[in-house]
């Protein structure tokens, strides 16, 4: 008997895990890898992993591509980043309001080359999303440009 | 050899040498598709700078050191930065349906016009889809806001019947906010009564 409800009550405990991350898994994301192609991995509290379209993008995530690298994300403001081969690019804040449309964006990159297209958040609040390299800070008023950055002389 | 060849010779090799001096840091403001141009602004050791028109840009050599203004050309930038370009997703793309007075129920036209919105879903690896209902000023605000969310549903719906996953369809209702055309409360409109969907 003791038994049965130590049992149980793990099942319940497990499916109460199960069930709060997978729901913190779809509100917290930022947005969705649209296309991929060659190596490309992300580095995800602490873990590191290969992405693939469809897979689900969040704040603090580190991507990393390959000589044969490159990725696309779309976010949940419509902005877009993509990322050139052997690039290093950090998503270290990203808020959006969806009724209001106020929010920020911040990444780095670190080195490589990057695309960006800007969305809602800088419709709404222009220069609330910025692209930070080693040598600058990049404020965006809209909406398409590019960057590379050299790694800061390595 | 004429001066057009030398010219034309000389071309790569400037442009080459140019790139190892002041460009493996660069930044370049590119023009839209409709011909729009936004604007950067630079902000570092030298102070701040906003770069607007098509194809201004900004670079410097290895290392960290201020950006400076350069010169680039819209083949540089294809070099460069091709396959981050080619990386990127398919834009965004908007779409209104329209509905019944009172109702959840789609207009005739726009029925057939959902075949086209979900023809772009299909077009695209991993679609999303965000569906806002709205709805006209014929009714009390508490109840355009159930009314519009019902509108979303029912297009979410739509969605998921034809096979896209659940968790990629967003619905949300925005009651009688945000009309299309302004219009006196207590009055219709059939061009509020809408959802707006966005496929990405």
């Amino acid at each position: 008997m003791r038994g049965v409800i130590l049992i149980r009550s793990a099942l319940i405990s497990l499916a109460l895990v199960a069930g709060v991350s997978a729901r913190a898994t779809a509100e917290d994301a930022i947005g969705q890898i649209k296309t991929a192609s060659g190596e490309v991995t992300v580095v995800r509290g602490g873990v590191s992993q290969k992405v693939a379209p469809g897979d689900r993008v969040f704040q603090s995530d580190l991507f990393t591509t390959g000589a044969d690298g490159s990725v696309g994300i779309t976010f949940a403001d419509n902005s877009m980043l993509s990322l050139g081969p052997d690039s290093k690019l950090s998503l270290d804040q990203f808020k959006f309001d969806t009724t209001t449309h106020e929010g920020v964006f911040d990444s780095s990159l670190a080195s490589g080359t990057l695309a960006v297209k800007s969305g809602q958040i800088v419709k709404q609040t222009p220069e609330a999303m910025k692209v930070r390299t080693p040598g600058a800070l990049l404020g965006v008023r809209g909406t398409e440009f590019v960057v590379r950055a050299d790694g800061g002389g390595k | 050899m004429s001066a057009w060849r030398r010219v034309l010779l000389a071309l790569p090799a400037a442009a080459a040498l140019a790139a190892c001096a002041s460009k493996s840091n660069l930044v370049v403001v590119l023009p839209e598709a409709d011909g729009h141009v936004g604007a950067v602004v630079v902000h570092d050791a030298k102070g701040d700078r906003v770069l607007d028109q098509a194809y201004a840009a900004a670079g410097s050599g290895s290392g960290a050191g201020a950006l400076r203004p350069v010169e680039v050309a819209p083949q540089e930038v294809r070099e460069i930065f091709g396959p981050a370009l080619a990386a990127q997703p398919i834009a965004p793309k908007s779409f209104t349906l329209y509905f019944i007075s009172d109702s959840a129920r789609l207009t005739e036209a726009s029925r057939a016009a959902f075949e086209e919105v979900f023809a772009e879903v299909a077009r695209r690896k991993a679609a999303e889809v965000v569906v806002t209902g709205h709805t006209d000023r014929s009714a009390e605000p508490g109840y355009n806001d159930t009314l519009s969310l019902r509108r979303a549903k029912t297009v979410r719906k739509l969605f998921v019947a034809r096979g896209l996953p659940a968790e990629s369809v967003i619905a949300a209702g925005r009651g009688e906010r945000e009309p299309l055309v302004p219009s006196a409360d207590g009055t219709r409109e059939a061009k509020n009564r809408r959802v707006e969907i966005t496929v990405r």
